[in-house]
């Protein structure tokens, strides 16, 4: 660190309250928009890994849905797809349940089709038909429940007869059975049971395209998106990102004024240190260059440490029985880190907006008499 | 700068406050050549400050103009790089910035003239030892004495080697020991670099040290006299 630097830490220093207020004001901005920008990418990604890892080409849904995760299919409308696209497609039953031992239990419903190609870590696949399930890796670890066991669902023993792993927390973190259970479970009294989705894998993407443009054109009520834009598709997703454009516009208006205020407090304490330096031939931009090196210490301590305390807030959310588990995650990548810092600095620069018009205002000599 | 031509020159200089209602200077002219030490002397609220402070161009006249070599101060487009390159300041209350330890407070004049890290550093320490300082270097001020303090601006003054030294009491917050080592310097420094002294001070013992004494009374000029 050079010269420059060492100033800048002693004046951080010399109010160290102020200081560690101000980047604790910082670390609030920071720790927000990481976690829940770490959130969202997090389920983006588990949610399209979860798609990507089936193999899927096209992922078909209710057209009038708002996201694929609220599309309803009929049974005939899934005839109807199965009898054009055999083998190739598979239909999807997926929804949240609230269970005594997760308020948000996913629970997915799949064919043979896409039974087979399930990765299990311990225990065996379910038998269609017979009424078993398989418990995601994350859901066993929590409920210390190894296969062969039981778990209530939906008010019924249900034997456990695997445990899977999908790599993506929102399925490992439920349960897995065949369909006619898993619409059981998820339809409501005395309504028609219904599909969520109908997954169809194609050779090759140009084929994929074809399949696309095909239902989309003959099926009125379907949509067909490729199964790498799932994840964008969803409407919850969508919102979510507009929030944390939101949060992070906020964080950053929020954190901006918190530094601005501590370096117009900070310039109305020095002014005659300024005035000295402005006697001694110091431009009033040679003034700014030190405010924006002490600007800088403090929000990129205030940004290390708002990662930190992002990584902790995380933890504790994932913690909570009342949110689920599955769907919080205890990491971000670097990405994430990496965007945080770049808030943070940008709030350092931002921030010294106000308190440079009152920098170059300042008469030098008014300045050395200030008491 | 021509030979004939005096270091500073000052014509007709005048400073309002309040809408003319407090005249601090009014009409004071001088001139004042290199390596001579002028001393301003007068009762408080005589001028003298205001008079250093629009001669260093911390403040803008009302009237008249001050000339440092030849350049019109009225006419100066960047003020804070002319300072650091043409004056030298001393306060009477040593002004040093806190957080900056002596070494750093004396290279700071060079910090605006863009003199690089390495030399400032140098010149600095040359220049805290030529005042006895270089033990106290890597002290804060508020580390060292008054007398210290005083010392280590006396350096921060010298170290562009600017052609005016601007010193506004200088001992004036210094016991008389402390005070004629401090003046002592300024003026054995400020002389070997061919430096003007422009110094107000109250002292009758600072003021014989000079060669010529200006006496100010509410904002004029009353007697200018050279001194044996």
């Amino acid at each position: 660190m050079g010269p420059a630097g060492v100033i800048s830490i002693r004046n951080v220093l010399r109010a160290p309250a102020r200081s560690l207020l101000t980047a604790l004001g910082v670390a609030a901005g920071v720790a927000l928009f990481v976690g829940i920008t770490a959130i969202i990418v997090d389920v983006r990604k588990q949610i399209g890994g979860a798609i990507s890892s089936y193999n899927v080409e096209v992922a078909v849904y209710e057209r009038r849905a708002n996201s694929p995760f609220s599309s309803r299919l009929s049974p005939a409308q899934m005839e109807e797809l199965r009898s054009r696209y055999g083998t190739a497609l598979s239909p999807l039953v997926i929804g949240t349940h609230n269970e005594k031992w997760n308020a948000y239990a996913f629970i997915t419903g799949v064919g043979s089709e896409l039974l087979e190609r399930v990765p299990l870590t311990a225990g065996a696949r379910y038998e269609p038909g017979s009424g078993d399930a398989m418990l995601g890796e994350i859901a066993s670890e929590r409920l210390r429940i190894q296969p062969g066991e039981r778990l209530l669902i939906d008010g019924r023993e249900v034997r456990i007869t695997g445990i899977f792993r999908t790599g993506s927390r929102l399925f490992d973190g439920g349960v897995m059975t065949d369909i006619p259970r898993a619409q059981d479970i998820l339809t409501p009294a005395g309504a028609e049971r219904q599909y969520t989705l109908a997954l169809l894998r194609a050779d090759d993407p140009a084929a994929g395209a074809a399949l696309i443009s095909e239902i989309n054109r003959e099926y009125p009520l379907l949509r067909a998106i490729r199964g790498t834009e799932f994840a964008g598709a969803l409407r919850l997703l969508r919102v979510m990102d507009a929030f944390v454009r939101t949060i992070a516009v906020i964080a950053l208006v929020g954190t901006c004024l918190v530094v601005s205020n501590t370096f117009l407090m900070a310039i109305a304490e020095r002014t005659r240190e300024i005035g000295i330096l402005m006697a001694v031939g110091w431009s009033p931009w040679l003034v700014l260059r030190m405010l924006v090196a002490e600007s800088l210490v403090l929000c990129v301590a205030g940004a290390a440490l708002g990662n930190g305390m992002a990584l902790v807030l995380l933890r504790i959310v994932n913690g909570l029985e009342s949110v689920g588990y599955g769907w919080i995650p205890v990491r971000f990548p670097l990405s994430v880190a990496g965007a945080s810092l770049a808030m943070a600095l940008a709030v350092a620069f931002l921030a010294l907006a106000w308190p440079t018009v009152v920098l170059y205002r300042m008469q030098p000599l008014t300045a050395l008499r200030h008491e | 700068m021509s030979e004939n031509r005096p270091l500073v020159a000052v014509e007709s200089l005048s400073r309002d406050y309040d809408r003319g209602a407090v005249k601090a200077l009014a009409g004071v002219s001088f001139e004042a050549n290199a390596g001579e030490v002028v001393a301003l002397t007068g009762p408080s609220g005589c001028g003298k400050t205001t008079l250093l402070s629009l001669i260093g161009l911390l403040d803008q006249p009302t009237g008249g103009s001050v000339r440092i070599g030849g350049q019109d101060l009225a006419r100066v487009a960047r003020p804070g790089p002319f300072r650091a390159r043409t004056v030298g300041f001393v306060f009477q209350f040593h002004h040093m910035v806190p957080t900056m330890t002596l070494l750093e407070n004396v290279a700071a004049p060079m910090v605006a003239l863009g003199v690089p890290r390495g030399e400032r550093r140098t010149r600095a320490r040359a220049m805290l030892d030529l005042m006895s300082m270089s033990t106290r270097a890597a002290f804060l001020p508020a580390n060292v004495s008054g007398g210290e303090r005083q010392r280590a601006a006396v350096a921060r003054a010298l170290i562009n080697h600017p052609p005016v030294i601007l010193a506004d009491e200088p001992t004036g917050n210094l016991d008389s020991r402390n005070g004629r080592i401090v003046i002592d310097l300024l003026i054995t420094h400020a002389r070997s670099q061919g430096a003007l002294v422009l110094m107000a001070t109250h002292n009758p013992e600072v003021a014989r040290l000079a060669d010529r004494r200006i006496e100010l009374r509410d904002g004029e000029v009353v007697t200018a006299r050279a001194q044996p």
